[in-house]
């Protein structure tokens, strides 16, 4: 996994030099692999093991230097103000199978234009190897390489119902990734669907046809916790892998 | 054609092939000659009898016979011509024979060698040897208990991937999946199902792992496994042992040194790096077994603990003897084997 050292910096004061920080991760768990100068920032590649995921985002390396340097770290704690309507007047989750999907939230976004990333964000994704494509891609990775929870983001208005309802796939059930590709599902998968069809495979992929695109002006953005296994099993059946 | 031209070119032909036979000094002269004349495409012979079907066909009986008579006695002018000559050669070949010459070294027999591998993992066999460890052998095929689920890796794990590990396309007695192990842990678990503690083995043998075969890796590799099970074993015996291996096989004061790491059979897990020159190396990965393990084999973690490593044998002969490419050691080229 790669991590920017601006980015970090963010949450904790980086006092010590390169090589020092190199060192000690690498002698913590957190084996130092390379350094890369991108632009003006360094980009450290460090291999998590499987029983570090609470490394998997800038945030968790923070606290792993923290705890080294006995240095403080400062988590953001955002609190956005909601306004206008109540989000259960404009859509419905439900979730009928709980042993694929442990956890679904959302929230709903009205009014938003999409454009450009401002270029502080652009510049660290590129650090860490991300692609820019647009504010609102662009934030859903943000936040999954900070804090490690992966996002996804419809457009409300491609929804119907509106409603989420997250369900296992019908035997031979078709769903367009936004990879443009068909793909033919089967009961073992997660399917977060509306009233009509599949929008996405949970923890896999999105569906094109809910897709955000220049032209979405209200946004719904999933934070979820799926089964593990089910991914995996869904991703490698389909062929179908993203950082997510 | 008339008859009487035919013979004509006949005789002519055979007075000229067997002068040329008898005029013959050398082999070579006599084979030029031989193809001349009797040479099956185009040899002089051959074109001449490729004649006789222009003789008038009452003729024909006659002609063929004078053809046959003539070609018998220019195949016995060749036939002496050739034992002539190799008479000849044999008396002056060997009037220059030189006498015996006893104070010439003689001719040296080759003898074969080991595999450098092989010389590596003697050696490492001695060396644990004299540290008190067995050597334990094990099958290279496994079954997916030995190789997975035994070593605390679950059915649904990564690391049983078909993308990760060689699987049999027969499947065992038992219906289950067989693979190619992909470490020698198997032969631990093996060990350990048989025999009460305390354990005190190594295994030394084949892995296989589907990976492309570059300068630093291979599809096929040997690996080193230690296993020590006891009564109040600590991670203090892990990096002694580790140490005094280290110091026997590189020979001076080695320093061992560990870094966090993670495999599902051991907790904790360490990377092992050993300093050379002012730099750390890495040596290969251990742990304190994993209770599950244990308990997998039907130890009591509660009674028994034990350390195990796992190095690779191919970097070790590699150190030793600076190759740089891992694909030398199976390319089985004798010049490069013949020098260890």
């Amino acid at each position: 996994m790669i991590v920017s050292w601006k980015w970090l910096k963010d949450y904790i004061p980086l006092g010590m030099s390169v090589a020092e920080l190199e060192h000690r991760l690498s002698m913590s768990g957190l084996n130092h692999e390379s350094t890369t100068k991108v632009a003006n920032d360094l980009a450290f590649d460090l291999e998590v093991t499987s029983n570090r995921p609470d490394c998997l985002g800038h945030l968790g390396v923070a606290r792993e230097i923290s705890v080294l340097w006995d240095l403080p770290l400062e988590i953001p704690d955002p609190r956005p103000t909601a306004s206008g309507p109540a989000i259960t007047d404009l859509t419905n989750v439900t979730v009928e199978c709980p042993e694929l999907c442990y956890r679904y939230t959302a929230r709903v976004i009205r009014g938003v234009e999409i454009g450009p990333s401002p270029d502080w964000l652009a510049s660290r994704l590129r650090t860490i190897g991300f692609a820019v494509i647009n504010n609102v891609v662009d934030i859903s990775n943000y936040v999954l390489m900070e804090c490690g929870q992966p996002l996804h983001v419809f457009d409300f208005g491609l929804l119907n119902g509106p409603e989420i309802i997250v369900r296992a796939a019908r035997d031979g059930e078709e769903f367009a990734a936004i990879d443009h590709r068909r793909y033919q599902l089967e009961p073992g998968m997660c399917v977060i669907a509306d009233t009509q069809r599949a929008v996405a495979l949970g923890g896999v992929m999105g569906g094109v046809d809910s897709e955000v695109s220049e032209s979405t002006t209200d946004l719904l953005i999933e934070a979820a916790e799926f089964s593990p296994l089910s991914i995996r099993n869904t991703a490698r059946k389909l062929n179908l892998h993203s950082p997510s | 054609m008339a008859l009487a031209e035919f013979l004509e070119d006949l005789d002519e032909l055979a007075d000229a092939a067997v002068a040329a036979f008898a005029a013959a000094t050398d082999p070579k002269t006599l084979e030029s000659a031989r193809i001349e004349f009797l040479g099956a495409k185009k040899g002089r012979l051959k074109t001449v009898q490729k004649k006789m079907g222009q003789v008038d066909k009452t003729d024909r009986p006659a002609a063929g016979k004078h053809f046959n008579q003539l070609k018998q006695r220019i195949d016995q002018a060749f036939a002496a011509a050739r034992a002539r000559l190799d008479q000849g050669a044999s008396p002056a070949r060997q009037s220059k024979k030189e006498p015996f010459d006893p104070t010439l070294p003689g001719m040296s027999v080759t003898l074969g060698r080991r595999h450098p591998i092989t010389q590596t993992i003697e050696e490492l066999k001695e060396i644990m040897g004299r540290l008190g460890f067995h050597v334990a052998d094990g099958p290279e095929i496994e079954d997916a208990w030995h190789n997975f689920e035994a070593l605390n890796i679950p059915p649904e794990h990564p690391a049983r991937d078909p993308l990760e590990n060689f699987y049999l396309s027969v499947a065992g007695s038992n219906d289950e999946p067989m693979l190619l192990r992909s470490q020698t842990s198997t032969v631990q678990i093996r060990v350990m199902e048989h025999t009460p503690p305390p354990v005190r083995i190594i295994s030394l043998g084949r892995v296989y792992r589907p990976d492309t075969a570059d300068a630093t890796h291979y599809p096929m590799f040997h690996q080193m496994e230690g296993l020590l099970i006891d009564t109040r074993v600590t991670m203090a015996d892990l990096k002694s042992v580790l140490r005094m291996f280290a110091t026997s096989y590189l020979g001076g004061d080695v320093h061992i040194r560990f870094r966090p790491s993670f495999f599902p059979f051991t907790e904790p897990s360490v990377e092992v790096d050993y300093q050379w020159n002012d730099q750390w190396i890495e040596f290969g990965g251990a742990g304190m077994v994993d209770p599950n393990v244990l308990e997998a084999v039907g130890y009591d973690p509660e009674q028994v603990t034990g350390f195990a490593f796992g190095l690779g044998v191919e970097r070790l002969c590699m150190r030793r003897h600076n190759i740089t490419d891992i694909r030398e050691f199976y390319k089985n080229d004798v010049r490069f084997l013949h020098q260890f």
